[in-house]
């Protein structure tokens, strides 16, 4: 395809066509002939050709017909009419069939070139214009997917999200902030101080809009019982300082979860305090003198002592709980023999229990190997008997069962002790809470033991169940699921 | 010898009530404050501390915030200064939480609940718990 252009010239006198093509070769463009209207079809529909000469008055198929043809069906074309009468009559029939121009009979070289570059040119520019036009179609296509795309995404976002302009309107929002700060329909485009009804938000962006410069601000909101943290930065275009936008992130869950732990630490604190303060006590009536009797001393001495041993405890237990909360320490799973640990385990309480005079009686079923940690199975086991003795009367007696039961094993530790008051069932297992009655006061420890079990019980997708009957005793059951945890031997 | 021994008689007239559930806490201070000439009363949780209070009118009571519920002291020193035979008690309350750690109560006297006489942290030493009563019942 010739670059500078191609041309058919259309004339049944060959003297025109072959003139032509000479004059338009020499131009550089690429020239053909047709001696009739047909003719000149049949080369259009094979051929590509940017302009077309048509002498009106054509054998065959006429020259307007021709045009009218060209129009409807290559309107890319550009039409030139070539009149052997130079009548007004002629151009305008021309012109109506869509001729861009006309070159009457005869005509200089000069004159066709000058035609013909200006109906090239023209075709160039129609060509031009619909690049550009449809360029921009698409541009402007892209840009409202793009605007779509950016309003879904901010719409999705779980963060609240505003937009202020430079005169503190609120020109952009999501979804999110609609609900959080409960943004009415017709918001947009209003001040901030009519639009959203938060006096602590609106003044963060004013703040940040009179600086004049680009900067964030941060600050935590409480919003109707839920906390966020808003951040409000300066949106900059050119150095200039055109606008702000806010975010609100909801962190209820992240505070909540600082303030389980604040309190926790407190109650540990307490937990701490307390022994220390009465051992301190207690070596200070003994030190100043105050307290002679010997007997009272030795006596002061065991109670500061027995505190000692409960503050020990305690950090143990918290270094128990600490443990089960951080992910780092993996649980060795290994075959366990309960039966042997449950035995080893009642001969070092035998001490403890012969003290108050409890009997402790195993029953345990012959059961297959359990894959458990057995630092875990120890401390479950330890805590559920220490409290059966703690808890016990004197002379009583502590059970202990091992069995199948259903799809479980069940580790089951009976007391015969002071029981459960029913109001306390369900908050002994709370981290330090402890039964506190006439009966339970003397009774050392930290209120720690139960949730430990707990804890472990539920990381091996077991349960714990509690009877209890005040004045008579307890019974605690672990069931493990078999399933999951036994080993076939 | 003869003005000391008065000086004793005098303050042993002085009651205290101690309503703590710290067995081992009572007990120490109840043994400290006797050898100081007072007398002590113990109860161990707040009910039984409001009723030891009606039975011996005491001349001070010394509360502890935390017993079996977390805020029982309160509730205790609420119910003392309702009852118009025990309002002028004073009233001294412990805890062993710091003011500095957050907790859902206030500690600072406010007039939705009551005024205390002071509030002492936990743990107290002898020494220090004595000045305070004498500041207040000398």
């Amino acid at each position: 395809m010739n670059k500078k252009g191609s041309v058919l010239v259309v004339d049944d006198e060959v003297s025109i066509c072959e003139g032509c093509k000479k004059i338009l070769l020499k131009e550089g463009l690429y020239v053909d002939t047709a001696k009739d209207g047909l003719e000149a079809k049949e080369k259009i529909r094979r051929e590509k050709f940017d302009l077309v000469l048509v002498d009106l008055k054509l054998p065959q198929l006429s020259g307007e017909d021709l045009l009218h043809w060209l129009h409807s069906s290559n309107p890319d074309i550009v039409p030139v009419v070539i009149t052997g009468y130079p009548s007004f009559d002629g151009a305008v029939t021309a012109v109506k069939e869509g001729a861009y121009d006309y070159i009457p009979k005869p005509f200089t070289s000069g004159e066709l070139r000058r035609v013909v570059r200006r109906g090239l040119e023209r075709k160039w520019l129609i060509q031009e214009m619909r690049r550009l036009r449809e360029e921009q179609e698409k541009n402007l296509k892209l840009l409202s997917q793009e605007r779509t795309k950016l309003k879904s995404v901010i719409n999705s976002m779980t963060d609240g999200v505003l937009v202020v302009n430079r005169l503190g309107e609120l020109v952009l929002y999501n979804c999110a902030a609609r609900q959080i700060l409960n943004l009415e329909e017709r918001c947009l485009n209003r001040p901030l101080k009519e639009a959203v009804g938060n006096d602590l938000l609106i003044g963060m962006i004013n703040s940040l809009l009179a600086k004049q410069k680009k900067m964030t601000l941060s600050q935590e909101m409480d919003i109707d019982d839920k906390n966020y943290l808003v951040n409000v930065a300066a949106v900059v275009d050119d150095g200039k300082l055109i606008g702000a936008v806010a975010s609100l992130k909801d962190i209820t869950r992240l505070r909540r979860f600082s303030e389980t732990k604040l309190a926790f630490l407190s109650m540990v604190s307490h937990e701490i305090r307390s022994p220390l303060g009465v051992i301190e006590g207690y070596l200070d009536l003994i030190l100043k003198g105050i307290v002679k009797d010997e007997q009272q001393i030795k006596d002061m001495m065991k109670k500061a002592k027995e505190r000692a041993q409960t503050l020990r405890q305690l950090v143990d237990d918290l270094l128990s709980l600490a443990r089960m909360e951080s992910e780092r320490v993996k649980k060795e799973l290994v075959p366990l023999d309960l039966r042997k640990i449950i035995s080893e385990m009642v001969d070092l309480y035998q001490d403890k229990a012969e003290e108050k005079n409890i009997k402790i009686n195993i029953n345990l079923e012959k059961i297959p190997a359990i894959l458990m940690d057995r630092n875990d199975f120890i401390l479950v086991f330890t805590n559920l008997l220490d409290n059966a003795i703690k808890y016990n009367v004197k002379g009583g007696s502590v059970n202990i069962y091992i069995k199948k039961e259903g799809p479980d094993l069940c580790l089951r530790v009976e007391d015969t002790g002071i029981g459960i008051p029913p109001e306390s069932r369900e908050r002994i297992f709370d981290e330090f809470y402890r039964v506190k009655n006439e009966k339970t006061r003397r009774i050392p420890g930290t209120g720690l033991g139960l949730s430990i079990v707990q804890r472990i019980v539920k990381a091996y997708q077991g349960r714990i169940k509690v009877d209890s009957s005040e004045g008579r005793g307890s019974v605690f059951s672990v069931y493990l699921p078999l399933e999951n945890f036994a080993v076939e031997v | 010898m003869k003005n000391k021994m008065e000086q004793k008689q005098t303050k042993k007239r002085r009651k205290i009530l101690l309503i703590d559930d710290d067995v081992d806490f009572a007990y120490l201070n109840k043994v400290f404050l006797e050898s100081k000439g007072y007398q002590v009363i113990i109860s161990y949780d707040g009910e039984e501390g409001i009723k030891r209070a009606r039975q011996t009118k005491p001349d001070l009571v010394i509360l502890d915030v935390m017993m079996s519920r977390m805020t029982e002291g309160f509730d205790v020193a609420r119910e003392l200064k309702a009852d118009e035979e025990l309002n002028n008690i004073p009233i001294i309350m412990l805890t062993a939480i710091r003011k500095k750690e957050k907790l859902p109560w206030t500690f600072e006297p406010d007039d939705t609940w009551l005024p205390v006489n002071r509030f002492l942290e936990k743990p107290i030493s002898l020494e220090k718990l004595l000045e305070e009563i004498e500041k207040i019942i000398k």
